[in-house]
């Protein structure tokens, strides 16, 4: 339905584009169409509104919006009052906010809206930014005459893993059914019952399932919807907001950190057209409870006897400074990190271990920006633009969730192409392409002519597969979306932390520019790229290895080789927030502060560079990245460069790794192919110990397409063995007929996937010791 | 004047049987549209013969279908069989005992307006009717007077028939529409009307039942032989349902501007023996009750209107001396609250706190102040502050009933009934 009701069929022929009109008796010209709401709005006048939302479609249910109008095309009847949000200006009306009978009017509705609302403001977490409470200030009777019995209802109803719902509250407004409607396209969130019985629930009654649940608290005007980890926690007036950029992935929402104190509360939306469209996902809404989680790293560690010791901060550092440099060194992570840490990190690897042995891609991605394949770049809003969009076998609701909101909307007017061996967009998808990871290149290819008959394409990769199938991406000609695997990947790639890039696009023995910022020669030979570190650490080639916010154990494609490495390398520094399992093996532990928990600036997966603010100071014996990567330059006598280098004026290209960890073949007889895919909520960083996100986190997950799984004697919820190439893991069920026959589908980042190599056995635990595990 | 124009036949014969309806010279008009008239021509007739809606508003049915633009978008023709008001019953019979008159029309308006499909809406209680009507258009596509070319005409058109799940809100047109396409009966706010973007989207001409039925009478005899029955600005007949305190409940079809002195007291049989009239709700329980001293009003739309009522869908609620208006104010009352679909503050929240009131008024709780509390309420809820016109009715009636007898609302404020109540005519 159109939200502009001058805009039907029978509008007389280009009418005027713009309209003028009165509001309170000065004159104001608006663009046709132009609701009075916004109207008024725009020119500062106030107007209350509970349905109306400047992000969804207006739909006059809560009446409070009552204005009094007069002229056409009402003028027959004289001045009625009527809805502002479903009333386009017209020309030569008169409005009057402020008459009485609009006062009345809203008086009355506010009301009737009290009449079955139990008042409990003194424990309502919205107290102080309620809607309710302040138009009710504003513009509603002093006293109710309401003497009858109030309609009983749930409260503190728990809707899901984030989500607590007060239906005594709810004041029927419909934002959070229509957000689910109109924006996600899902209905997590419906109305149920008739009349004053009517209250919001979720679907089938089920705990909410989706991904951006945390929206509604922040679109419902009042108490109703709120969240388990806000609640009770703090009194709006009583918060301190600090604007910063989320950091659980790529995209780089923008956000505001609240706090109470020295503790973050919550994280509220901080509008972005270009970025998130006003949204959250509910990763990186809720995914602040790292910051006081028991296991953060609060103290340096250095093996000793065998065993990880604490130790001070000097230790550790000349520990780590020693054996980084008694021998040959390699780099290995970085992409958590921010840009100005980047830099300093990719400084130290060439002038502090003077190697080019330095790689971010400790993971399945490639390359990070388009310009890194010849690729022009394509921007987050020629989504509202694109007639046709290749979504190559990537999943922006598990690596970028709310640029998915925006695909939504793509998908409902252009052609989306779902292309890969997993379905990816699971809402309205143009067009669904199974193939077999080694047919991508092929499949791409054939594209090509609907490619260049297209106004305007897009692609969306996260740059996994290897160099045959960025030909033919960049075959196609079209802009590129490149969604990260890690926050900062951007940004990684941009300060050089690869083998054969140095700062700002100068290839490797191509780096005066840098030279001359940096003031010391570089190395010239280009370094060994992830696989070529861990291959030569595994060898005995490598004396260290300085893991930086990585977890390679997990990450890595080829977790076997890994292993390996680790195990292999005489001298291991791991910096990071938690001790991971990369971490314990560690020689030296280096605890750093995390992302709400320092400043600086990091890339979007358009390179957009955006400040983060250091919202809380994070545990006390942990340090800033930035501030660890200085402290141990100097150790290494580099002095770090306060300026970036310049940018290349043509980037370099990179060189991609052969796609690791996943070879052609897929399925043979009882043998399924293994594919890696990630998962939002899964992963052995924040979200395997953020509190918060514990009742969503994913571990032990096995997709399988539903076909021939009954001959298993595979059921949902099954649990499994998983016989891979020399080891076991264990896992549960889950169908999805999303997935192509004859593979078999895990969490990236999920522990041991990693390991199985590329074909698996799929066996049903015995009964027994499936009820003994539980 | 009882005059029978589309209940003829009904009383002495099976309708609903196609070769009966057939023989008493059903689907005629259907032939002699297709057979030579063109749409512009069935159109005009329609224009002519000044039909209006038989759904409440009284609507012009040609005027309506004038407003569908011509942008090449495909058209539905949506039939409002939901009759959920309270008294009324006369499309109930029509669907049950003539359905093939029903079709004939939409197959004429669908025809004339160039839709390619009707969707008939019947209300959820309709089981037998609905097995009826389904049955009949069965009847019809076998005959080939519904689907692929009909009567070997270059005409197609298909009748999907859905039943309701249970809603007064669901005979609201907007809110056919969402039920339709499988959401929640809510209406929609207007602007755009469904001429312009209604079903799907599309432009839907949306008409009662009754009106529809009148089509196959005025294309078989002319627009202008419609015209000239009954009073000029609403000609035709109406069938008006009657219960209550009356001695032969039923439908009635009368010539538009019979005095309703003669339908309650001739047709209808009067009242009971002994019993007085006190007041009648004309169109159910959405409009304003009629008092003894205007039973010469004649019904017709106009005539209606101007003692401050309304025909409406004409179902007739009777009422005599023994009926508190405080009573048949609290049933109302407790059917707008129970009908009230939520969507819009002051209908969901007033329908409920009116009900209370009059709840506790009707059980001898009244307080002081509650008369006047039941005024207010009514202009909370009414003057078009709601998103539909469900809101405005709740009110309407209640509005009436504190005009004319004010006296026996404070009454009950102070827990006594001056009617001295013994039975009640409406449960
Ligand atoms: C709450 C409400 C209930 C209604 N119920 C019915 C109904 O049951 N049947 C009906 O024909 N019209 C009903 N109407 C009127 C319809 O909205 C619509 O005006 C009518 O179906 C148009 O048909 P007509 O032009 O042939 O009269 C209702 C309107 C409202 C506001
Ligand atoms: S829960 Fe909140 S947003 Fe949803 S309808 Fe109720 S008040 Fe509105
Ligand atoms: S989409 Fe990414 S950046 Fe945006 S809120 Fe979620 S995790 Fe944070
Ligand atoms: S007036 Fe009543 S029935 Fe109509 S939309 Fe509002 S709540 Fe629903
Ligand atoms: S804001 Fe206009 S009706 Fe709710």
């Amino acid at each position: 339905m159109s939200s502009n009701p001058s805009a039907g069929p029978q509008a007389p022929a280009a009418p005027p584009s713009t309209v003028s009109c009165t509001i309170d008796g000065k004159p104001y010209t608006f663009p046709r169409g132009t609701l009075i709401v916004d109207a008024v709005r725009q020119v500062g006048r106030p107007i209350p509104y509970y349905c109306y939302h400047p992000r969804l479609e207006p739909v006059g249910a809560c009446r409070v919006c009552m204005v009094q109008v007069e002229g056409p095309p009402v003028a027959t009847r004289g001045p009625i009052v009527t809805t502002g949000c479903t009333t386009p200006v017209f020309e030569g009306l008169k409005i009057e906010t402020m008459s009485d009978p609009a006062k009345l009017a809203r008086q009355q509705v506010l009301e009737f809206l009290l009449i079955n609302h139990p008042l409990d403001c003194p424990v309502c977490d919205k107290g102080g930014e309620c809607d309710l409470q302040d138009f009710t200030l504003a513009y509603g009777p002093g006293k109710s005459q309401f003497a009858e019995q109030k309609i009983l209802r749930h409260k503190a109803e728990d809707l899901g893993p984030f989500l607590v719902l007060d239906q005594e509250r709810c004041i029927l407004c419909q934002r959070c059914v229509r957000y689910e409607n109109e924006v996600l396209h899902e209905q997590n969130l419906v109305l149920k019952e008739r009349g004053d019985r009517t209250v919001i629930d979720t679907g089938a009654g089920e705990p909410y399932a989706g991904y951006f649940s945390g929206n509604n608290t922040e679109l419902c005007p009042v108490g109703a919807l709120t969240s388990h980890t806000y609640r009770f926690k703090a009194r709006p007036w009583d918060v301190r907001p600090v604007p910063s950029v989320c950091q659980g992935c790529s995209l780089g929402c923008n956000l505001t950190v609240n706090l109470r104190g020295p503790k973050i509360v919550r994280l509220l939306w901080r509008e972005n057209q270009a970025v998130d469209a006003g949204w959250l996902c509910d990763r990186g809404r809720y995914g602040f409870g790292h910051t006081l989680a028991e296991q953060r790293l609060a103290t340096p560690l250095v093996r000793r006897d065998g065993e990880l010791r604490a130790a001070t901060w000097e230790e550790a550092l000349s520990a780590a400074a020693a054996g980084l440099t008694a021998g040959p060194a390699a780099v290995l992570g970085g992409g958590r990190l921010t840009d100005e840490e980047s830099l300093a990190l990719s400084q130290l690897a060439r002038l502090g271990l003077r190697t080019n042995d330095v790689d971010w891609r400790v993971g399945y991605q490639g390359f990070a920006a388009p310009a890194a394949i010849g690729l022009s770049e394509a921007a987050i809003t020629d989504l509202d633009r694109s007639d046709l969009v290749l979504l190559l076998d990537t999943s922006p609701l598990e690596e970028a969730p709310v640029l998915d909101i925006r695909l939504r909307r793509t998908a409902r007017r252009a052609t989306v192409i779902d292309l890969g061996p997993v379905r990816n967009l699971r809402h309205a998808a143009s067009r669904r392409v199974a193939c077999a990871p080694d047919e991508l290149a092929r499949r791409v290819a054939e594209l090509a002519p609907e490619f260049a008959a297209a106004q305007s394409p897009l692609v969306i990769w996260n740059g996994r597969g290897g160099p045959a199938l960025a030909e033919a991406v960049a075959a196609l000609g079209a802009p590129l979306l490149v969604v990260g695997e890690f926050a900062n990947a951007r940004g990684a790639e941009a300060a050089g932390l690869a083998p054969d890039l140095l700062p700002g696009y100068h290839a490797v023995g191509a780096g005066a520019e840098v030279a001359a910022v940096w003031g010391a020669e570089l190395p010239r030979e280009p370094g060994r790229d992830a696989a070529g570190i861990l291959n030569a650490a595994a060898s005995g080639d490598l004396q260290a290895l300085y893991v930086v916010g990585a977890n390679p154990l997990r990450s890595f494609p080829d977790g076997e080789l890994a292993d390996r490495a680790l195990d292999a390398v005489p001298f291991l520094v791991v910096q990071d927030l938690f001790l991971t399992e990369t971490a314990q093996r560690a020689d030296v532990v280096l605890p750093a502060l995390g992302a709400l928990e320092k400043a600086g600036h990091t890339s979007n997966l358009v390179g957009q560079s955006q400040p983060v603010a250091r919202a809380v100071a994070g545990p006390a014996g942990a340090l800033a990245d930035g501030m660890i990567l200085r402290r141990l330059a100097a150790a290494l006598n580099v002095t770090l460069a306060d300026q970036a280098p310049p940018e290349a004026e043509t980037p370099a290209r990179v060189r991609l790794p052969e796609a690791g960890g996943e070879r052609p073949g897929g399925g043979s007889g009882e043998e399924l192919g293994l594919l890696l895919r990630p998962r939002l909520f899964a992963g052995g960083g924040t979200a395997a110990f953020d509190p918060n996100l514990e009742p969503v986190h994913v571990a032990g997950e096995v997709r399988l397409n539903p076909e021939g799984t009954d001959r298993l004697g595979l059921q949902e919820g099954a649990a499994v063995h998983l016989h891979g190439a020399g080891t076991t893991v264990r896992g549960t069920v889950r169908l999805d007929a999303g997935v192509l026959p004859g593979w078999v589908v895990l969490a990236a980042h999920d522990f041991g996937g990693n390991r199985l190599g590329p074909r698996v056995r799929v066996t049903a635990v015995p009964a027994a010791a499936g009820v003994a595990a539980r | 004047m009882i005059r029978k124009l589309l209940t003829e036949g009904m009383d002495t014969h099976d309708l609903t049987r196609l070769d009966v309806y057939r023989g008493r010279g059903g689907y005629a008009a259907l032939a002699k549209a297709l057979g030579g008239m063109s749409p512009e021509d069935v159109f005009n007739e329609v224009k002519t013969s000044n039909l209006r809606g038989r759904g409440g508003a009284g609507a012009g049915a040609a005027f309506k279908w004038s407003t569908l633009p011509n942008d090449g978008r495909p058209r539905y023709l949506i039939l409002n069989g939901d009759e959920s008001e309270p008294g009324s019953f006369s499309g109930r019979m029509l669907i049950e005992r003539n359905p093939h008159r029903i079709i004939e029309g939409a197959l004429l308006a669908a025809y004339a307006c160039g839709m390619a499909k009707t969707f008939v809406y019947l209300r959820g209680e309709f089981y037998e009717g609905y097995a009826i009507l389904k049955r009949a258009v069965e009847m019809a596509r076998d005959a080939g007077l519904v689907g692929e070319r009909i009567l070997g005409s270059g005409f197609s058109h298909e009748i999907v028939v859905h039943r309701g799940a249970g809603a007064y809100i669901c005979g609201e047109e907007t809110a056919i529409m969402e039920s339709l396409e499988g959401k929640r009966g809510h209406p929609r706010t207007k602007p755009p009307f469904p001429t312009a973007a209604g079903l799907y989207g599309m432009p839907t001409v949306i008409n009662n039942v009754e009106t529809i039925a009148n089509l196959p009478g005025i294309v078989e005899n002319g627009g202008a032989w419609f015209a000239a029955i009954g009073p000029e600005k609403s000609p035709g007949t109406k069938i008006c349902s009657v219960s209550g305190r009356v001695r032969r409940p039923g439908n009635y079809e009368i010539e538009m501007g019979t005095p309703l002195r003669e339908l309650i007291e001739e047709h209808a049989g009067g009242l009971e023996p002994g019993h007085e009239l006190q007041f009648i709700l004309p169109a159910g329980a959405s409009s304003a009750l009629i008092q003894p001293k205007d039973l010469d009003v004649s019904l017709d739309f106009d005539s209606m209107m101007a003692i401050r009522s309304m025909l409406g869908s004409a179902g007739m609620l009777v009422c005599d001396e023994r009926d508190c208006p405080v009573h048949v104010a609290y049933l109302g009352a407790r059917f707008y609250h129970h009908e009230s679909c939520g969507k819009c503050t002051p209908c969901r929240e007033g329908t409920g706190w009116t009900e209370k009131v009059l709840y506790r008024m009707e059980h001898g709780q009244g307080r002081p102040g509650d008369t006047e509390r039941l005024e207010q309420l009514c202009q909370g809820i009414g003057g078009r502050k709601c998103l539909c016109l469900l809101g405005d009715f709740s009110v309407t009636y209640l509005q009436s009933a504190l005009r004319a007898f004010r006296d026996a609302f404070v009454a009950h404020e102070h827990g006594s009934c001056p009617m001295a109540r013994q039975e009640v005519a409406i449960r």
